[in-house]
This record gives C-alpha cells, structure tokens and sequence, in this order.
C-alpha cells in the first residue's frame, strides 16, 4: 500500500486492535502507538517491494 | 378549528354523507386540512352495512346515493374493481395549485423597476475591496529536519550542482539514466498525520517516536476516541480492547456509591473500591485488567477527581461540598482568572517552571481576596507542581492539602482545571487561611511522595499583632472593617492590608463580586479613592503608584501585574507619568466621579 493511500487513524485499524487483543492487558497508548507504525511500516514496505 | 362542508340530499342522504365525511377525518386525522383523503365504496359498505341495520346491497345504493347527492365533496374515481372517492378535512378536495406568478428568480432578472444602465455607481464601486489575507504556506517537516539527514550520492551530486561557484557541468548523455533518489522512493513509505506532519515509517521506531511521537499519540488518542464502533476502551494513558474489559451491575454501582458517599464521605481511590466494595485481591492475577475495567465503566457513573497516579472517584453530590463556597459563583470566579489563560499569566517571571519543577515547591504571595474567599488562582508556576489531569476534558480534581508544620492539619481542595480560554482555580482554602495565615503572608506549597497530597509551609517570625482589613459581612450590607489579627509568619508587607497601604479603600464603594467583573470601574474608582488630585475640579485627574493600585486591586478579585498594566494601556484616560518611579495619571469621568458625591452605595462614616 502506498503511503498517500494509508489514511492514519483508519488503515491498520484492525490489525492494531488484534495487537491490543494478543496482549491481553490494558497497554499504554505509547505502546499502542509503537505497535500502530509498526503496523504501518509493514502495509507500506509491501507495496514497495510488489 | 376545521370549518366543516354543508351537505346536500335528503335528510337521510345528508346524515349518511355527513357520517362518511366524519369516518373520512378520522381516517385523515394528522394529514393537512387540504389533503386528498380516499376512501373505497366497498369498505364504506362493510363498515356502515351492519350498522344500519341492512343488507350490503341496500347500503351500497344508499351510501351511492349520499355521494352523488355531494359529488363536489366526495369526488369519485374508480380502479376498475371499486369507487374510490376523495375528500379532504376541510369539505372538498382541491388539488394544489403551485403558485408561480411571482419567483424571486424573476424579480431578479425582470425587475419591476430596472435601474438605468448608465447609473455606473449603483455597479460599480470605487472602494478597494479588503485583500483576502493568505495563510501562510504549510512546509513539510520533512524538508525542516528530516531532508538533510539524508545522506545518499544522488543528493550530494545535487547539492554540488546547485552550488554557484562550481563550474556547469554539461550532462553526458552516454551516462545510464540517474536513479531515482532515495527521498522520492521514500514517498510510498510517508504517512501523513491528521495535524499535517508527515512522517516516514521507513526510519526505526526510535527515530520515529523521537521525531513526532507526541504527535502521533496525540493524533492515534483523537483516533481511538472517536472509533465509531467504540472498539477501543481508553481511560488516561491506557487502552483495552473494549470487548474485553468487564462491566459492572447496577448493584455494583450503587454499592460503590453508597461507599463513597455514606461510608467514607471523601473521595475514594480505586484500589480501595475494589478491595474493599468489590473484594478483589490486589494479588489476583487479572487484579490491573479489573482495575482498568472499574476506572473505565465509572467515568460514565461517577465523578473522576484523580490526577495522575491517584484515580479518585467521587459522587456528584460530595465533589459539589468539597470546597464548597457559597460566596462567589464558578461564573464570577471563572472571569477573574480567564485572563491567565490569555497570555496575562507572570507567576514564572521570577522563578521558571523547570526550577519549580526541581524543587517541587512554589512561593506564593496570598493576597487578600485569595486569604478572604479560600481560593488560588491556578497559575503557571501552581501548574507546575500539581499533578496533570489524568482523563480528557477532565474538569475537577480533588487534592489534599496539610499544614507542613502541622501535620495534624489537612483540608481537601477543589481543583478547577482551566480550559481553553477559562482560566482555572482551586478552592476550600476558607479555613486553612484563616486558621493559620493573614493576608499578604508567603506561603510555600510543596509535592509530597503522594500525588494527591501536597503540603504549605510558611516561615515563622515573631509574633505581632496588626490591625487588617476584613469584610464584616456581620450586617445586611457587607463592608470593609479592620481588626486586630495576629501576623505569625512572613508577610509581603506591600499586600498587608494595613489602615496605612488599604484604609482608604472604606471610602469607595463595596463592590459585590459579580460587579468585580469590570476591571475598569475598580480601576477607576480605585484611583479615585487613592489617588492624589493633581487635576481641576472640571478635569479631574488622580495620580496613583502602579505597586499600590496593584495591592488595592488584589483586594477586589485575581488580577496579575501584567493585566493590570495591560488594562492601564488600553485605558484610554491612563497615562504613564514621565520621570517618576511607576505613577500612572487617570482621568475620571464626570458620571463616576459624581458617585462619589451621591454616597449610593458608599460608606457612610456617620453610620458608624
């Protein structure tokens, strides 16, 4: 996925509340937001290396 | 009121007509009074057959009969199988007709009387319309800090080329077409975020989070929060899967108010309502999840008082009694201290918020409307060291304040958290000032291990007694008086309202709280209560110190020294008198003047 395709705060939604849910635990939102550009990163180097 | 048709036919035709028409409104109770309302023979017939005592046949013949004998009420038309007719509420049914005689579209291009075409100054104008001001241009942050990090080949090949002592290089065109630098590769790797920042996901985390990370906390917490299918669970920094995080009964709910308010009568922490109302073992394994789960499901319950690190829950009726202060409305409060949120804000002028913030304590002068109505303003140096809000939006916190020199002595105080343009304040002080201080006396107000406790401590000093200003609300209408009060600890002798720097203040008017309001007639009246005359008797002029307008004003409301001389340069009549050490020269105007003259609402020494 391009990055001007990725809107922030909705791409990657999911994958990050499946991170929340694996952690079992209330997570800090530091943490949630590391987890979110990681998230990210991985939707974007795709796209690049298609 | 629905003005009913007249019938035609026989007796018996009318009744039966007038019947059909009644049945015909009920059916068309809510429709507008001109709405076709219809109706089917047959079912008319089904209806009335039965009750008229006769068979199907004769009832359709009469109700028939009835119709035609009003045909200009009931219009008939038929589907094929049956007669259908129609009416309306008010008789007969007329279609609407759309009026299009006059259109605002017509009288704009055809109008009634065209101005003439050569009257140029009914088109045109000479005034310059105002120049639409342009927002200045957004630059990436990318080209502000990330760009020249960038160190690749490409990019230094550009800058050597862009440098104008450097000869021009010809291109060589047998040389392979020139990669495509890294930063435009880079592009499918940048996020823009809801503020405008754009950021590379490509960089390592800690360059990411070390460059943008409060924005983009910022951007994920407004994200999260306004989910649509609410599939986060936020409260302060923490975040659940909301699914997951439990829910609590009615009964659950009631018992913890009961707690917080019939047992313990103060706020209540949260690992206290879960041991304690809940009997959940802080030694559980899912102890933080439960924990999390009660802070989440009773901010739509209760009251969140907590700062960070202490999650206190209150209910509506014990946060309204604690601090509670029946002489001066949070409406009047709020405008004393909104200004402090408008850039008026000088508490870090001697002192800056990282030196505070190192030594955990703040000084604090307490003037004399703080000393009289338990209040202080929630300043930037205050700020500084009491604990941040915990939850968005968070409006109240409730802190508890001990006497450093005696420890016996706590009080719980209101935090009022300023908001956008309303400044903040706490309140309950009443007592602990009045117990221990006099106004004008330095306090200092220091963290504790708890962040919920804070202490005052003061300087001890030898004993004196003085004669200060109080307000004597003993009669119906309140006034300034003086009284022997005992000074115990270091005072700001300038802010001791003694009858020497504040006597004269019994000579203006006792302004009510709600009419502090208006900076500009205490201002006024205050200079003409202690300023010197230095004007003629049709042009009057007082001339006052601004250090002393300054400790008169603190008698009267919250105001900072740099409102103040922010409202003496906006004051028209003001003017800064040259050579002297802070005089300032204000010209009263006639109307106030003469107040004082009339003695409304003024003290009157004889009464005494």
């Amino acid at each position: 996925m391009d990055g001007k395709q990725i809107t922030f705060g909705t791409t990657g939604f999911d994958e990050l509340l499946e991170a929340l849910r694996e952690a079992g635990e209330p997570q800090d939102i530091a943490w949630l937001a590391e987890r979110y550009i990681e998230i990210l990163r991985k939707m974007a180097q795709t796209e690049e290396q298609e | 009121m629905t003005t009913l048709p007249t019938f035609a036919g026989t007796p018996a035709e009318r009744t039966l007509a007038e019947q059909i028409h009644e049945i015909m409104r009920m059916q068309g109770y809510f429709y507008a009074s001109d709405a076709p309302i219809q109706q089917r023979v047959s079912l008319l017939v089904g209806y009335f057959a039965p009750r008229r005592g006769g068979d199907e046949a004769t009832t359709r013949a009469e109700i028939t009969a009835a119709i035609n004998a009003n045909a200009e009420i009931f219009a008939q038309t038929s589907d094929g199988e049956d007669i259908i007719i129609t009416t309306a509420r008010t008789g007969a049914y007329r279609a609407r007709v759309a009026d299009t005689k006059h259109s605002l579209q017509a009288r704009l291009y055809e109008p009634e009387h065209p101005l003439p075409v050569d009257d140029l100054s009914i088109v045109m104008t000479t005034t310059r319309p105002i120049m639409p001001k342009i927002d200045p241009v957004y630059v990436s942050d990318y080209w502000l800090s990330d760009a020249p990090t960038t160190t690749d080949d490409t990019e230094q090949v550009d800058e050597i080329s862009t440098d104008t002592d450097s000869p021009v290089v010809t291109p060589d065109v047998s040389v392979a077409p020139v990669k495509v630098p890294h930063h435009l590769r880079r592009d499918a790797t940048r996020v823009t975020l809801p503020q405008g920042i754009t950021i590379d996901v490509a960089l390592s985390l800690d360059q990411v989070m070390g460059l943008h990370g409060e924005a983009i906390i910022s951007a994920l917490r407004v994200s999260i929060e306004k989910d649509t299918i609410k599939r986060f669970a936020v409260f302060g920094n923490h975040v659940a899967y909301e699914h997951d995080v439990r829910s609590f009964s009615k009964n659950d709910i009631r018992q913890i108010s009961e707690y917080i308010e019939n047992e313990q009568q103060v706020p209540v922490l949260d690992s206290d309502i879960l041991v304690n109302v809940l009997r959940i073992n802080p030694r559980a394994v899912d102890y933080e999840r439960q924990r999390f789960a009660l802070n989440y499901r009773l901010h739509k319950e209760l009251e969140f008082v907590g700062v960070a690190g202490a999650n206190l829950w209150a209910t509506r009726k014990l946060l309204d009694k604690i601090g509670a202060n029946k002489r001066i409305k949070a409406a009047d409060m709020s405008a004393f201290v909104n200004h402090l949120e408008e850039g008026f804000d000088d508490s870090l002028t001697v002192t800056s918020a990282a030196t505070i913030q190192q030594r955990g304590s703040v000084e604090h002068k307490l003037t004399f409307f703080e000393w009289e109505y338990g209040i202080l303003p929630f300043n930037d140096a205050l700020a500084a060291i009491l604990p941040p809000p915990v939850i968005n939006r968070q409006s109240n916190a409730v802190l508890t304040f001990e006497m450093a020199q005696h420890a016996h002595y706590a009080i719980s105080v209101n935090v009022r958290f300023p908001a956008s343009t309303r400044g903040g304040w706490l309140q309950g002080f009443d007592e602990l000032f009045r117990e221990w201080f006099v106004p004008g006396a330095l306090i200092t107000i220091s963290r504790t291990n708890q962040p919920n406790v804070l202490t005052i401590g003061y300087t001890e000093v030898e004993d004196r007694i003085e004669q200060l200003l109080y307000i004597d609300d003993s009669k119906k209408k309140s006034k300034y008086a003086f009284a022997e009060m005992r000074v115990t600890s270091t005072v700001d002798e300038d802010l001791l309202p003694t009858q020497a720097n504040v006597g004269r203040i019994r000579k203006i008017k006792f302004f009510e709280i709600s009419e502090r309001k208006n900076i500009h007639t205490l201002l006024e009246n205050i200079f003409m209560g202690f300023g010197e005359e230095v004007g003629s008797k049709q042009d009057p002029i007082y001339r006052l110190s601004f250090e002393q307008l300054f400790a008169v004003m603190s008698v009267y409301r919250i105001v900072t020294r740099k409102y103040l001389l922010h409202v003496l340069d906006e004051h028209g009549q003001c003017t800064r008198v040259n050579n002297t050490n802070g005089m300032w020269d204000c010209k009263i105007d006639v109307v106030v003047n003469e107040r004082n003259d009339t003695a409304g609402g003024f003290y009157d020494d004889e009464e005494e």
